[in-house]
């Protein structure tokens, strides 16, 4: 299918949009909904200047006057907390959602609360005001959890396939200070359905994923996955990355996570995995080089040249030979590092848009 | 002729030329309308004896002695009898007015200032200050514009005259006094025995000599006090009331008498001060002729500072009750007594008690008819550091309603409903900064209101505005320092509180280097900004927060030796942090110290929690720890700890609710 420059990009009213973007670390995603019915929006992330949020412009860009209907914020981690506070000002949502149980005092909002004084990095800073601008908006709070009723807007429903409430309850129990400590443990998994299209948003869910698979077989079946936790080899389950597809073609969307080297290019890793099963895979940007980055010609990769270019930093002074390198990678703008796909009611995917960072990967034989 | 000045009748043991100094000021006057002379004074120098003078000796003279600086109210309550003097009944008070009608009635105001007075020209405190700054302003410049007042001020700040008549000659102590027992009644032996050893002292200040004798009943070594009553009496006072506080601590009943002495704002005649004291026959004279002198009785500023400063949290509100009470019986009135000025001052007294008394006579105070906004403020103040902040929003509500134009009220409702949580705080920062445009600490608390909220682009925008409001060409942020300390690094504060070193950087990076250097807390921030930089563009901080951002990057290490025990070289060496502890490994990021900044990365190595224990002798893991990472020739690794210093508190975001600043 061909691929598009996201400048290029303009809206089929009778499709569903998912933008992923991740320029390195951390992820935000953007739902535009068909006929004009109003915006999805999950988690938030930053391009290289700090003051240009890649969700804020994807909204302001192509947003239109159409609402914000939804924000959900998968889990308490920085990388996903980024210009949340700028877009909730900008756009504020009809509703927000926050991993939690039912009780009101039980969900992560509270939970920040509770724990704030302690917050004694900028990254926790972080977290924690987005927590306050959730909080803040006047709209309700709606909790996060397996379970709940689903939200529907015209055709659309999203669900919410995890955390489960023994999931919340066993974190929380468990809870010291700092906020995101195991907090990928209650990450939300949402799974938003247009006709026959299924959109599976995975967030950092990493341990949990046999029972979600057991309970909702058809989350294998979809037509779009954003990959869970940046394609960490411990996230991908069989269930999901193995399962048969109903769907003529489908979009696996994944955004690097550059501290923990995320995704991983080596042999038998999260990104060899992946590709048995799916290729090209969609990823949002190279987290591991700011010169890599700035380059922005390549628009297709296959994951040995990923596990090359790693090898290259390698070669710099470190304290063990097997150890991760990685150089700030913060040279994108906000659009720079997004993937757009357009799925129809039939749940074909119809159409790709990239931005400048963004790139296929390809396996090596394709 | 009306007298405001108390008349405190006792022995003096100061001896002043109050007298001749008072010749010498009616001769200054001569015939000439619209004098305004200042006479400086120190403390103990006789202000409240010349005061006395004059306004006996002046025909038309109206004597106002004005409450301690500190006080909201204090330009109020003067203006307020000053019209009691002149006979008005005012409905809304005005010292333009109230100035107009002294000048046609051909009045002479004699001003007794406390020493505290400053006009400050924002060089120094915060917020409330500089409010207080204004209106010390608007009431000094009210007198001095009416061309035909003579106006004297007594006092040691000039208060914006230009010209001072003469300086009162400093005090001297009539130690002879103090072999007189009749002054000092169960004093008399410690008087007795400090007038043996200071007789015949020069220089010698009554305040610090009454102070040494209160300790020296109490017990306190005679050796020292007799050093310290000669010291000046800045240094001595605070000593010597720390000697006492620290006396009467265990005793709930003499604390307790203590803590009225130091919310006590005006002379109370002895009988009422006793009662109120309630502290025993026993101690009548350490409080009425140590502490506090005359009838009716006076405590010296310079006592009640001395005390607010050893135990800042203030005067407790159930004492504030009882003063309440002893001014109620004082002034019999509902409604401010306009046709008694004496009345009328104890009704005011009266009002700010009961205000201050949060929680035990608040049917009294809301009965009171009010009459200015200071007496709402005083009392929405004392309700907020009680953490009583929706009841001091509503306060704060009521006086917005009868005083739609009150900046000051408009802001810390805005405060007040922030610190309780309750909705609509914005809207009264905001109204507070439009009514007052270039207040810089509504526009400051409006900015940091804005970036906890957290509300960035808002934040942003307003200050653009604050900066277009208080510093339109550019040059005061960079040429005022108290500035930037009132206004910047509050603002650069807040963002690194959220986690924006960026936009803290911008902000501070915005007045001179020079500045920050000269200034502790903005120095500190400096680093700290620095140092979330630093980890924010690297993707994991790998230095310790103490560590000095010019001791950074650097080829040797802090803590790793450059040879290990056989002599054998460290080759390379990384500093960095643990990131994950995890059941059978410890991950640590780090960097290359020696690397060009352009060029710098960060390593994530795994070390099994076997090879920690080898390598990391006696270091327990854990997430944060920082540490640096050593390779010697030999290949043998080590890891050694980095000595850390917490960021400091203030670094750290702000609770819910916050008290008063």
């Amino acid at each position: 299918m061909t691929v598009r420059s996201l400048e290029e990009f303009v809206v089929d009213k009778s499709l569903l949009y998912l933008f992923v973007a991740g320029p390195g670390t951390g992820e935000g995603i953007a739902v535009r909904l068909p006929q004009d019915l109003g915006w999805l929006a999950v988690d938030g992330c930053r391009a290289a200047e700090r003051a240009h949020y890649s969700l804020e412009a994807i909204l302001e860009r192509w947003g239109g006057d159409a609402r914000l209907r939804f924000f959900a914020f998968t889990h308490p981690h920085a990388d996903h907390a980024e210009g949340i506070p700028e877009l909730l000002e900008c756009f504020p949502p009809d509703c927000v959602g926050v991993p939690g149980i039912d009780d009101p005092e039980n969900h992560l909002v509270a939970e920040a609360e509770r724990v704030r004084s302690s917050s004694s990095s900028p990254k926790e800073n972080r977290v924690h005001a987005a927590l306050r601008a959730i909080q803040r908006q006047a709209c309700d709070l709606r909790i996060l959890r397996d379970g709940i009723e689903p939200q529907t807007w015209g055709d659309v429903t999203m669900r919410v396939l995890a955390p489960t409430h023994d999931e919340y309850r066993a974190w929380e129990a468990t809870k010291k200070p700092p906020l995101g400590k195991g907090a990928n443990r209650v990450s939300a998994v949402l799974v938003i359905e247009f006709g026959e299209a299924r959109i599976v948003l995975a967030g950092d869910k990493e341990e949990g994923w046999d029972e979600l698979v057991r309970k909702y077989p058809e989350v294998g079946d979809h037509s779009a996955l954003k990959v869970p936790h940046h394609g960490s080899r411990d996230a991908l389950h069989n269930g999901i990355i193995t399962s048969p597809s109903s769907k003529p073609s489908r979009a696996w969307l994944l955004t690097p996570f550059g501290r923990s080297g995320l995704p991983r290019a080596d042999a038998d890793d999260g990104l060899d995995y992946l590709l048995e099963a799916q290729s090209p895979l969609l990823l949002t940007a190279l987290s591991m080089s700011t010169r890599l980055q700035t380059a922005r010609t390549i628009r297709a990769v296959t994951r040995e040249d990923l596990s090359q270019q790693r090898e290259t930093l390698r070669k710099r002074r470190t304290f063990s030979a097997q150890d991760i390198v990685l150089e700030p990678a913060s040279a994108l703008g906000p659009l720079d590092a997004v993937w757009c796909v357009g799925i129809d009611h039939d749940g074909v995917v119809r159409e790709r848009w990239a931005g400048d960072g963004a790139m296929e990967v390809h396996r090596s034989d394709t | 002729m009306v007298l405001c000045f108390p008349v405190v009748a006792s022995q003096s043991l100061a001896l002043t030329d109050a007298a001749r100094a008072a010749k010498r000021v009616l001769g200054e006057l001569g015939e000439r309308k619209g004098n305004k002379l200042f006479i400086g004074s120190d403390a103990g120098s006789g202000k409240t004896e010349l005061g006395r003078i004059l306004a006996r000796s002046l025909p038309e003279a109206l004597a106002l002695s004005l409450l301690d600086f500190e006080y909201l109210d204090a330009p109020l309550q003067a203006t307020a009898l000053l019209d009691a003097h002149l006979g008005r009944a005012p409905t809304q008070i005005d010292v333009e007015v109230s100035a107009d009608v002294a000048a046609r009635g051909g009045k002479t105001i004699i001003v007794r200032v406390p020493d505290g007075w400053r006009l400050h020209d924002d060089a120094d405190g915060d917020g409330d200050a500089a409010h207080r700054d204004r209106q010390a302003r608007t009431f000094f410049d009210a007198l001095w514009r009416q061309p035909d007042l003579n106006v004297i001020v007594i006092g040691a700040c000039r208060l914006g005259l230009d010209r001072v008549a003469f300086n009162l000659r400093g005090p001297e102590t009539n130690t002879n006094l103090l072999f007189d027992a009749s002054a000092w009644g169960q004093c008399a032996a410690a008087a007795h025995e400090l007038g043996q050893r200071l007789e015949g002292t020069p220089g010698l200040m009554p305040v610090p000599v009454r102070l040494a004798v209160g300790a020296r009943f109490l017990e306190a070594k005679l050796d020292r006090l007799v050093e310290i009553a000669r010291e000046p009496a800045a240094d001595a006072i605070p000593e010597l009331i720390g000697m006492i506080a620290r006396a009467l601590e265990d005793d709930p009943v003499r604390k307790r008498a203590l803590e009225v002495i130091r919310g006590l704002r005006r002379t109370l005649p002895r009988g009422d001060f006793l009662e109120l004291l309630d502290c025993g026959p026993a101690d009548e004279d350490l409080f009425t002729r140590c502490l506090a002198y005359g009838d009716p009785v006076q405590v010296p500023e310079a006592v009640r500072n001395a005390l607010r400063n050893v135990e800042p949290d203030g005067t407790p509100p159930q004492a504030h009750a009882q003063m309440g009470d002893t001014y109620r019986a004082l002034d019999g009135a509902a409604t401010a007594p306009w046709s008694n000025p004496a009345q009328l001052e104890a009704w005011f007294e009266k009002a700010y008690h009961y205000g201050a008394a949060s929680g035990f006579r608040d049917q009294e105070w809301n009965e009171l008819e009010l009459v200015g906004p200071q007496m709402y403020w005083s009392r929405a103040r004392a309700l907020s550091r009680d953490k009583r902040y929706s009841e001091a929003a509503t306060v704060f509500r009521r006086c917005l309603d009868d005083y739609p134009e009150d900046d000051y009220a408009a802001h810390y409702l805005g405060q007040n409903l922030d610190w309780s949580g309750q909705p609509g705080a914005e809207a009264y920062l905001r109204r507070a900064v439009e009514l007052s445009k270039d207040n810089v600490w509504w526009n400051a608390r409006l900015v940091t209101h804005l970036i906890e909220a957290p509300l960035p682009r808002a934040a942003e925008e307003a200050w653009q505005s604050a900066l277009k409001a208080i510093d339109p060409s550019g040059t005061r942020s960079q040429g005022e320092a108290w500035l930037a300390e009132h206004l910047h690094r509050w603002v650069a504060l807040a963002w690194l509180r959220v986690g924006r070193s960026d936009r803290a950087d911008q902000v501070l990076s915005s007045i001179p280097r020079a500045f920050v250097e000269r200034h502790g807390q903005l120095r500190e921030l400096r680093h700290a900004i620095d140092d979330a930089l630093e980890a924010d563009t690297l993707g994991h901080a790998v230095y310790a927060y103490g560590v000095p951002m010019n001791e950074r990057w650097r080829s040797d290490p802090r803590h790793l030796d450059r040879f290990d025990p056989d002599g054998v070289d460290l080759e390379v060496w990384f500093p960095g942090q643990v990131h994950l502890v995890e059941d059978g490994t410890v991950t640590v990021a780090y960097a290359d110290p020696e690397a060009p900044r352009s060029e710098r990365s960060l390593g994530f190595t795994e070390i099994s929690k076997n090879d920690w224990r080898r390598i990391a002798t006696g270091l327990r893991p854990r997430a944060k720890l920082f540490v640096e990472l050593g390779i010697y020739a030999n290949g043998e690794r080590l890891i050694v700890r980095q000595s850390e210093r917490s960021p400091p508190d203030f670094l750290r975001p702000s609770p819910r609710t916050r008290p008063l600043p």
